[in-house]
């Protein structure tokens, strides 16, 4: 089969198509062209030869710029401005052969005290890509590497601020365990069918998740002593999404089986066998019109934590998290947001009476819980170019950074934050 | 489809490689050059344009 080079002239979209396929059909010609004669095609193939068309680059980078009350966001924000979350991005992608790709993505990223003021660079994706069956209705085929997980509408691309809607993402996407959902080291098996009635895609990833990540083990013992880290067990994530023709309507449920398993450094470590087992399934649904969108998803999470230590009994708790969000675009490029967003960390302790007591009054009882009323306004400069700014109100603080805010009895449970961010791709 | 509808798909096929997304061109006689040069070539434009090497054909 032959590979199609598509073009796209800058800042400018479908309006009509110079394509051989319809040249089958009844045609009427209104001008003819001349056929290149034998030198210019000599001349063009040397010009042809410098430009690869088998290997692309593309990048990102943004920069966020924080002022809070109450907790801190990505750094010291509370009552200050913290410009602590920067993202910058490059990826490569090589087609060696008509189905088999290659490709990288390294990702730098400074998020407040997660990953300290230096930030870190992390590979963040890097596959190899061997379509098995390419037919005009769909395609088979299998990714090996370090593949990103489809988990809802925006975990894989979360860190490419072009491709979400506001500067934070919903809560469903939580932040302070986004290195498990991120990607797993392993294989996806993908397949997309498309239909008179809409396209459908679907892909398993199967393999190990990065489950080293001292925000996701603090939050889980809560114990800022624990000296050892969780290891991956195998995991799987996979979804299933429809979309109308060009997107209009989007459909997706995601299902995710993460397994983990704590590496003590010591033999005396309270923790040695501790396990967690995380299942979590996620409904989206989104609708893009000309001036409105709509998106709605909704997610429930098991999280099962066996063996903490001694004396303290297993943790089975059901979490909870929606949003729905509408957005109204002005013009083309400008664009605003309205999002009610909610987080319950425990369905049985909803108002988080039964930790707030159980930890002796050390873990605040509106750590179990958030909802967030999100006001948001972005605007697409230019294709490469978008800046926005966005409010939110906040009741509760299950989501913040136990790293950002370490003194939990200062932790506010009414707050708000202001945040601007600015970002560049090509 | 809206002309964000198309960036949102492009842009998710750039930073996932589930695809390759297409190639921006800078001027509309670059486009023309390589829609002419290259082997099954398709550009997207904005508008009809009047070029002696440009072959139109209306299908029915």
């Amino acid at each position: 089969m032959n590979r199609f080079i598509t073009l796209m002239l800058t800042n400018i979209f479908i309006a009509f198509l110079l394509s051989f396929s319809v040249c089958a059909q009844e045609i009427s010609s209104e001008l003819i062209m001349d056929p290149p004669t034998q030198e210019e095609n000599k001349l063009w193939e040397g010009v042809k030869r410098t430009w690869r068309d088998d290997i692309q680059f593309h990048g990102f980078l943004s920069q966020g710029l924080f002022s809070t009350s109450g907790n801190n966001v990505y750094g010291q924000s509370k009552d200050s401005l913290s410009a602590g979350s920067t993202e910058m991005g490059l990826n490569v992608s090589y087609q060696a052969l008509n189905n088999l790709t290659f490709t990288v993505q390294g990702l730098y990223r400074r998020a407040g005290a997660i990953t300290g003021d230096a930030g870190e660079v992390t590979l963040d994706f890097a596959f190899f890509d061997l379509n098995l069956l390419n037919l005009q209705e769909g395609r088979i085929g299998v990714r090996g590497g370090r593949i990103k997980n489809p988990w809802g509408l925006y975990n894989e691309t979360r860190d490419v601020a072009f491709t979400h809607p506001t500067i934070f993402l919903p809560l469903a996407y939580f932040e302070r365990s986004r290195t498990l959902l991120l990607a797993v080291d392993g294989g996806q098996l993908y397949a997309d069918y498309s239909t008179s009635i809409g396209y459908f895609s679907f892909k398993f990833n199967y393999g190990w998740v990065n489950a080293n990540d001292k925000e996701v083990l603090t939050a889980i013992v809560n114990d800022p002593t624990v000296s050892g880290h969780f290891e991956s067990d195998p995991s799987f994530v996979t979804q299933l999404s429809y979309e109308t023709m060009g997107g209009e309507y989007v459909f997706a449920l995601s299902y995710a089986d993460l397994n983990m398993s704590y590496q003590a450094k010591s033999t005396d470590d309270p923790y040695a066998q501790m396990g967690a087992d995380f299942n979590t399934f996620m409904l989206s649904a989104q609708y893009n019109g000309e001036k409105f969108s709509f998106v709605s998803e909704y997610s429930l999470k098991w999280n099962e934590i066996t063996d903490i230590r001694m004396g303290v009994p297993d943790s089975f708790a059901v979490s909870e998290r929606w949003y729905v969000q509408a957005g109204y675009r002005f013009l083309d490029n400008l664009q605003a947001t309205l999002r009610y967003d909610s987080a319950i960390q425990n369905l049985k302790d909803r108002y988080g009476k039964g930790v707030e007591a159980k930890s002796g009054g050390l873990i605040p009882a509106h750590m179990a819980f958030t909802q967030d009323l999100v006001f948001g306004l972005r605007w697409d400069i230019t294709p490469s170019w978008m800046v926005r700014a966005e409010y939110h109100r906040v009741h509760g603080a299950a989501t913040i950074s136990l790293l950002d805010n370490p003194d939990l009895s200062k932790v506010a449970k009414d707050w708000n934050i202001y945040a601007l961010q600015i970002a560049f791709r090509f | 489809m809206f002309p964000y509808q198309l960036r949102r798909t492009w842009n998710k096929m750039a930073y996932t490689r589930a695809g390759q997304p297409p190639a921006t061109v800078a001027s509309m006689a670059e486009m023309l050059d390589k829609v002419q040069h290259m082997d099954n070539a398709i550009g997207y434009i904005d508008r009809r344009v009047e070029d002696e090497s440009i072959y139109y054909f209306n299908a029915h």
